[in-house]
């Protein structure tokens, strides 16, 4: 459906006077036929306040046998996802800057590095998933796609002096400059198919030649104005740009495609209210950009890390955050993880619905390698070692699934990060603390 | 029928000719690059329109494309100021006086300059001292300078959080869209009234009126207020009065199921002291005050708290603060029970003065206006600069604050004072670490 070739939807719903949703059809995703092999995708699904890990943890290796508590709802799934157990990031810890451990360990978690302890002049380091999109980005029509469900500031002090573009952001462009994700499932519609406007393939086609000559136009300005001023403004111009080149080469891929992807939903009216029904809307869209091929790089923060928010959805009033201090009482403690688990569970429905789009002589989810996971481990201590995490998918026939792996006590989570850049066709020989790479799960 | 806004850009019609469409376009760049337009720049955009025209579009259409073209420019987009050494921090320099209007315009409407303003500054009359007075008191008097309540106020009493934060309606069940609106209101009409009235700073701590409709009069146990309206109306009780006692202010203060004396301790030492609690120090775990259910435990945890000498520094004078508004629950309705318990809302500062209940703290703080001021100087001086404040400003700081409280804070000086300040009609290159490390032949080549 993105390839020239392609037989495009709306033709085939025209051809048969259909006006309601159809399952995709496999001949219209001849871009990854038998003969191809299709690209590997990765995403990061970020939950906050670290886990209540004695509900997380298992306490045996190797195949999966009896899920915990809070990964109960991945049972189904069970030969799909892989556990994995004792990987550290060293970045989140205090290592002398003190208090603010929800600052840190979301700055760190997909960059490696400790962030610098300021509300002003913020200094994180380019997170892996943007290393991943420098190199392949071109190959899709987004390199990345950056998407959130909690409304949150940018600025300001977030924790202990740890201002909120870490605690807010995922993926990081340069060093001081996150990537803020997107909220709204209507402007991630947008971003992705366009307006949703029926325009001829000759209005389309004026549309992007006129599109492309303002961005000529905004370039040609901002090269001129860049000469007399300081560094930050500079700065800012500088990434004014880039992102304008970046929009340049998205009308230009959507040009090469010659397609219109159609997502076969309707138009979100903007954020529901409803949790579940919020993160269905944006795993339905990330589904749809995976599956087309639109992107292959996405970072997903559920959360906001230190987030506050009270799950009513459950029948829980008080603020996540506040619960994971729970101060021993079991009361709050069966809170956080219900919690816990209700995250889980909107994440098995992705996982479901990545596993019945086929793909190839299998399915989407093969291809993926969906990590889900928090920056702390145990939400109340703080702490940053063996935090939760588990990889859904198989990277495109690499991983083994089924079993829980566990590494070494201290095993940087930036090995795993090389790992997967090596299944992402970019190598490097290191990432932020990496000792290596994660070896293992290859291993039946 | 023809839009206005349509009517506001086609000025003369289109299809009569160049001179038309050069005047329509030349007018547009002028208002959205806030400064006049250079003949090259008019024709870079005029070339949408001919190449639009080439395609067989509209002329109508073609200024359609040049109008998207100047809306996503950096001219449009970011507010420039150019500066002739830019990264010399010794070099001081005057802001051109374009630059000046949309200084101005920004920080009083949060919006371009009028035609008024810019014609001034192109004229070079915008620097004279009389002139400048007049446009600060038309700008303060438009109703746009409604803005400066919306964004000002919206930020620094984080009004604007009342989106985001969401009291439980089990134990709030008063709770709900309309109330929450009714608060925002509220808070917007004080601080607009404070400022169209030149009223003294320290009625921002305690005035004697504030603006309700029947719903949040309910909300506070006012009676004789009716219909969805909001006016003003006299506060006969000390339940109420200045901003501390606004239910937006002790909502966006307050946990979702309760009150936090933390919170609404470290809000008054940042937002009306000016003297934020530094974090927390190393290996002293947050305060956990989670599971405090009843005001007399809530208390007694805060004094085994304050016990430990490294927690007391600074939550000594925190908690007392927050205590003091204890009598409204976390929506702000006044109470004199939490649960069964009453409310002791007693507290002694580090300076030996004590207090019971918000009435005398509000009469503590408006004693000493220096650090209220001051506070509100800063804040308002970090908005209309639009950067944080550096050690160099600190001269103009008090040399405002002696102006103000010699005048008895007045509010609209506050805002004369800080326009003709020398951080407000200046700049100075930036200090870069790339200066240092690039020889100047290198840097010429």
């Amino acid at each position: 459906m993105i390839t020239r070739k392609a037989l495009s939807r709306r033709s085939v719903l025209r051809g048969m006077g259909a006006t309601v949703a159809l399952p995709f059809l496999d001949a219209m995703n001849p871009a990854f036929a038998a003969s191809k092999k299709p690209p590997v995708r990765m995403a990061f699904v970020y939950v906050p306040n670290g886990m209540n890990v004695a509900s997380w943890n298992l306490n045996y290796e190797g195949k999966l046998d009896k899920l915990s508590p809070i990964m109960k709802p991945l049972e189904p799934f069970k030969q799909d996802i892989t556990v994995l157990s004792e990987l550290t990031h060293n970045g989140g810890r205090a290592l002398l800057d003190g208090p603010g451990d929800h600052g840190r360990c979301c700055g760190s978690y997909l960059t490696g590095v400790q962030p610098r302890k300021t509300l002003v002049d913020i200094k994180c380091g380019v997170s892996f998933d943007q290393i991943v999109a420098n190199q392949i980005g071109n190959q899709t029509r987004f390199g990345s796609l950056e998407l959130g469900m909690e409304d949150a500031r940018q600025a300001g002090d977030c924790d202990s002096g740890y201002s909120c573009a870490y605690t807010n952001n995922l993926a990081w462009k340069s060093d001081t400059q996150p990537l803020p994700p997107i909220l709204d499932p209507r402007a991630v519609f947008e971003r992705l198919f366009g307006d949703g406007l029926a325009l001829t393939p000759e209005a389309r086609a004026l549309q992007s030649k006129y599109r492309r000559s303002i961005l000529d136009f905004v370039s040609n300005d901002t090269k001129r104005l860049a000469s007399d001023l300081g560094p930050t403004d500079r700065r800012k111009l500088d990434e004014y740009l880039t992102s304008i080149r970046e929009v340049e080469r998205q009308i230009e891929r959507a040009e090469k495609d010659n397609a219109h992807i159609d997502p076969h939903m309707d138009k979100p009216y903007g954020i529901p209210a409803d949790f579940a029904e919020h993160f269905k809307l944006m795993t339905d869209m990330m589904t749809i950009a995976f599956q087309s091929d639109m992107t292959r790089i996405i970072t997903f923060l559920v959360t906001r890390e230190g987030s506050s928010r009270a799950y009513r959805e459950i029948g829980i009033p008080d603020g996540h955050h506040p619960l994971t201090h729970h101060m021993g009482k079991q009361e709050l403690i069966e809170k956080v993880i219900q919690i816990n688990t209700y995250h889980v569970q909107q994440f098995a429905g992705w996982v479901e619905k990545l596993k019945s789009i086929k793909e190839g002589d299998g399915c989407l989810l093969d291809n993926c390698m969906i990590v889900y996971g928090a920056g702390l481990s145990d939400g109340n201590r703080h702490n940053h070692e063996d935090l939760p995490t588990l990889i859904a998918g198989r990277g495109g026939n690499y991983i083994k699934p089924g079993r829980r792996i566990v590494a070494r006590k201290e095993t940087p989570m930036c090995n795993l990060f090389l790992t997967m850049m090596d299944r992402m066709g970019v190598h490097v020989e290191w990432f932020g603390d990496s000792t290596g790479r994660l070896e293992g799960l290859d291993l039946a | 029928v023809e839009r206005a806004s349509r009517k506001k850009i086609l000025t003369c019609d289109p299809n009569s000719g160049g001179a038309c469409v050069d005047k329509i376009i030349t007018t547009l760049a002028h208002h959205a690059y806030r400064r006049p337009v250079t003949k090259a720049e008019v024709a870079s955009l005029i070339k949408f329109v001919n190449a639009a025209k080439a395609d067989g579009q509209s002329v109508e259409q073609g200024i359609q494309i040049a109008i998207e073209a100047m809306l996503v420019s950096p001219n449009f987009l970011f507010r420039i100021e150019h500066d002739p050494d830019p990264t010399d921090p010794g070099k001081v320099h005057r802001i051109s006086d374009t630059e000046l209007a949309s200084r101005l315009s920004y920080f009083l409407w949060n919006s371009m300059p009028d035609d008024d303003l810019l014609a001034t500054a192109e004229a070079g009359k915008l620097r004279q001292p009389d002139v400048l007075d007049q446009h600060i008191e038309r700008m303060l008097e438009d109703p746009r300078s409604a803005a400066l309540a919306e964004n000002f106020a919206g930020q620094w009493l984080e009004i604007r959080n009342l989106d985001s934060i969401k009291p439980d309606p089990g134990k709030f069940p008063d709770w709900g869209p309309e109330l929450r609106e009714a608060m925002r209101t509220e808070t917007r009409m004080f601080f607009e009234s404070m400022l169209r009235e030149n009223r003294p700073l320290s009625d921002f701590l305690d005035a004697r009126y504030t603006f309700l409709n029947e719903r949040l009069a309910k909300h506070y146990g006012i009676e004789g207020v009716s219909g969805p309206d909001f006016r003003r109306v006299d506060l006969n009780s000390d339940q109420r009065g200045g901003i501390l006692s606004q239910a937006s202010v002790l909502t966006v203060s307050s946990y979702p199921t309760r009150t936090s004396v933390v919170i609404r301790g470290k809000y008054i030492l940042n937002n009306i002291l000016g003297t934020p609690p530094p974090p927390p120090p190393p290996d002293v775990p947050p305060l956990d005050e989670s599971s405090v259910g009843t005001a007399a435990t809530l208390r007694q945890q805060m004094e085994k708290h304050r016990a430990d000498a490294t927690c007391a520094a600074c939550h000594t004078k925190m908690d007392a603060l927050g205590f003091s508004l204890e009598n409204y629950d976390g929506i702000g309705k006044w109470r004199t029970l939490d649960g069964k318990l009453p409310i002791d809302s007693t507290g002694t500062l580090p300076t030996g003065q004590s207090f019971s209940g918000p009435a005398e703290l509000r009469a503590i703080l408006k004693a000493d206006m220096e650090d209220f001021s001051r506070c509100l100087t800063e804040k308002l001086m970090t908005y209309a600069l639009g950067r944080g404040l550096e050690r160099y400003d600190r001269r103009t700081i008090d040399e405002i604050d002696r102006k103000l409280a010699a005048a008895g804070y007045p509010f609209q000086s506050l805002v004369y004072e800080i326009v003709h300040s020398l951080p407000f009609q200046s700049r100075r290159g930036e200090y870069s670490t790339q200066r240092n490390t690039k020889p100047k032949e290198l840097a010429q080549r």
